[in-house]
């Protein structure tokens, strides 16, 4: 499958620290793709390598199936918003976007105010930017990442500083030009929740390293309500849930079976098990809200 | 690279400072003229026992002086537009200006975060240096020929037909020598805007160029490179861009000028190539 956007072992060292580790992220075209992670985890630093802002220290990148010098003329193609947004206090929303489109050569006069009629900033009039509040700026942010009709469109942290409408609005907007105009996004948050009403795939990093890649469908059938059988022989196992009758169910790793149906039934599949001959080394009944599974992966609830 | 240049274009017409330090070159102008103009009247009541610089030069002091200009013609109430012009620039007034537009100018794109919206989109970084550079360079033109014309208005002014145009080529010749030398000054200012991306730091270093406070770096190397035969009479002061713009007025030799002339040019080129090599090896913050 052709990737629109794909990382491959990308590493950023600062001095001694190793801000990102060997990261290989892939993204459809079409998907929002959520990269989720605690602060300091690395997002910033992996969207800076992916938009040109800062030169990886080792692995590289492609975009449009280009890599390396091939892939820059299509740098135009991806718009960002990455940390604060980065506006001149003095001037109003639309200098601050007829800036940017006069450096990437946008033909069309209208845009900059199109834009800012998307973004719920069509009747800032003159007023100065260094007026604005947080939330005005932060859409004012994603505005100028839109100009040009980027392919694909970076944001990081985009509902920082937002009210509840306003998250809401971006919400809204994004998945609106994600169907209408098949733009792809790559949108970083530590807000699982709200990531997790939009995003079709997901890129979970922690201290540098890319944890997991899943899709939506992958983590919804992570996070919900399941048997997770421990047993030393999972092939055993399964063939005697099959002649049980139970289909739905996974081997995630070479000791664990998730079994997504009967979740009442934990008694008669030890039996079963037993009278095969199969050891059960643990079974319990499980159920993850985003927040729990991210934490057991990065193992941040021993942080609390 | 044009696209870059317009939007820069567009960022000068719309910056306070452009603006600002254009209306303070225009004051500064009038409030040289005008000075001259008191020194040039104190003169003429004290005829008898006032003094020239040439005369002070030479050693031929007269007791009691109280006022010196410039120009022994002037005192007669005569001002050459092109000496008048020479002396005030000549003063690097100008370089405290440029000092502050240049820093304030460059470092705003970083430290407002504008540079991330556009540095990816230009794999080629060495492009937003120099599409910078031309627009600072557009500036610092404007300001020259600002300070040039606010001087001549006034000098109309002030001493009416008393103010007249001498040889106009050498006047044309010695206003582009001093441009490109205060060009290459903006150079440094700019290079040092990418280096450091501290404006404290750069407008100090400026201040530090433009009153003349490098003299004592200067006359450290011209000592320790005095020892070696073949540099003993060599002097760093006549290739670096301050004392140039002291030197060169509009009655310098043609041997001075073209020294100057090659001095801002290395110095433009290698300054704005520094500023790009830096913009491209490091990461944007």
């Amino acid at each position: 499958m052709e990737y629109i956007l794909e990382t491959r072992n990308l590493t950023k060292v600062y001095g001694r620290h190793k801000a990102v580790d060997s990261v290989s992220l892939h993204v459809r075209r079409g998907d929002i793709y959520g990269l989720i992670g605690r602060n300091g985890a690395g997002k910033t630093s992996v969207m800076k390598m992916i938009t040109g802002l800062s030169k990886p220290s080792e692995g590289d990148f492609s975009v449009f199936g280009q890599r390396g010098t091939g892939s820059e003329m299509y740098m135009q193609r991806i718009g960002a918003l990455i940390e604060n947004t980065g506006i001149y206090p003095n001037m109003t929303a639309y200098e601050n976007m007829k800036m940017k489109s006069i450096a990437m050569g946008v033909r069309d006069k209208k845009e900059a105010a199109n834009l800012l009629k998307l973004v719920g900033l069509s009747d800032t009039g003159r007023k100065k930017v260094k007026n604005f509040s947080m939330g005005m700026k932060q859409r004012l942010g994603i505005a100028m990442a839109l100009i040009g009709s980027p392919d694909i469109v970076i944001l990081d942290e985009p509902i920082n500083g937002l009210d509840p409408q306003g998250i809401a609005e971006v919400r809204e907007t994004i998945e609106r030009l994600n169907r209408e105009r098949d733009m792809t996004f790559i949108i970083s948050s530590h807000i699982l929740e709200e990531l997790s009403k939009i995003s079709t795939s997901y890129g979970i990093i922690n201290d540098g390293v890319l944890i997991r890649e899943m899709t939506r469908e992958e983590l919804l059938a992570e996070c919900s309500e399941r048997i997770e059988l421990k047993t030393d022989d999972t092939a055993r196992a399964c063939a005697v849930l099959d002649s049980m009758g139970i289909e739905n169910y996974k081997v995630t790793d070479a000791s664990t079976v998730n079994i997504f149906e009967r979740l009442d039934g934990s008694g008669d599949i030890t039996m079963a098990l037993a009278q095969a001959g199969v050891k059960t080394l643990g079974i319990t009944v499980r159920n993850e809200g985003l927040e729990d599974y991210y934490l057991s992966l990065t193992g941040g609830a021993k942080n609390v | 690279m044009f696209n870059l240049i317009k939007m820069d274009l567009y960022r000068l017409a719309h910056s306070k400072v452009t603006w600002v330090i254009l209306i303070f070159v225009i004051g500064i102008g009038i409030f040289a003229t005008k000075m001259t103009d008191y020194d040039i009247e104190t003169m003429k009541q004290e005829m008898e026992t006032g003094t020239y610089v040439d005369d002070m030069i030479s050693g031929e002091v007269e007791p009691g002086s109280i006022a010196v200009v410039p120009d022994e013609e002037w005192a007669s109430g005569k001002v050459e537009a092109g000496s008048m012009v020479s002396s005030q620039v000549e003063s690097r007034i100008l370089l405290i200006f440029i000092t502050v537009f240049t820093v304030l100018f460059v470092n705003a794109k970083q430290k407002n975060g504008y540079i991330k919206n556009i540095a990816g989109l230009f794999p080629k970084r060495e492009k937003l240096v120099i599409a910078e550079a031309l627009v600072v360079a557009f500036q610092v033109l404007l300001m020259m020929i600002t300070f040039i014309l606010t001087i001549l208005i006034c000098g109309k002014v002030f001493w009416g037909e008393g103010f007249y145009m001498g040889d106009f080529s050498a006047f044309v010749k010695f206003s582009a020598v001093q441009y490109l030398l205060h060009l290459g000054f903006a150079m440094i200012m700019f290079f040092l805007c990418q280096l450091t991306r501290s404006s404290a730091l750069s407008i100090t270093a400026g201040m530090i160029i433009a009153t003349g406070m490098t003299t004592i770096i200067y006359a450290l190397i011209n000592r320790g490179i005095s020892g070696v035969d073949s540099l003993k009479d060599f002097d760093i002061t006549k290739y670096v861009i301050e004392n140039n713009i002291t030197a060169t007025g509009v009655a310098s030799a043609d041997g001075d000028m073209v020294r100057a002339f090659v001095t801002a040019a290395v110095f433009t080129v290698l300054f704005t190539g520094l500023a790009a090599f830096f913009m491209r090896k490091r990461d944007i913050r």
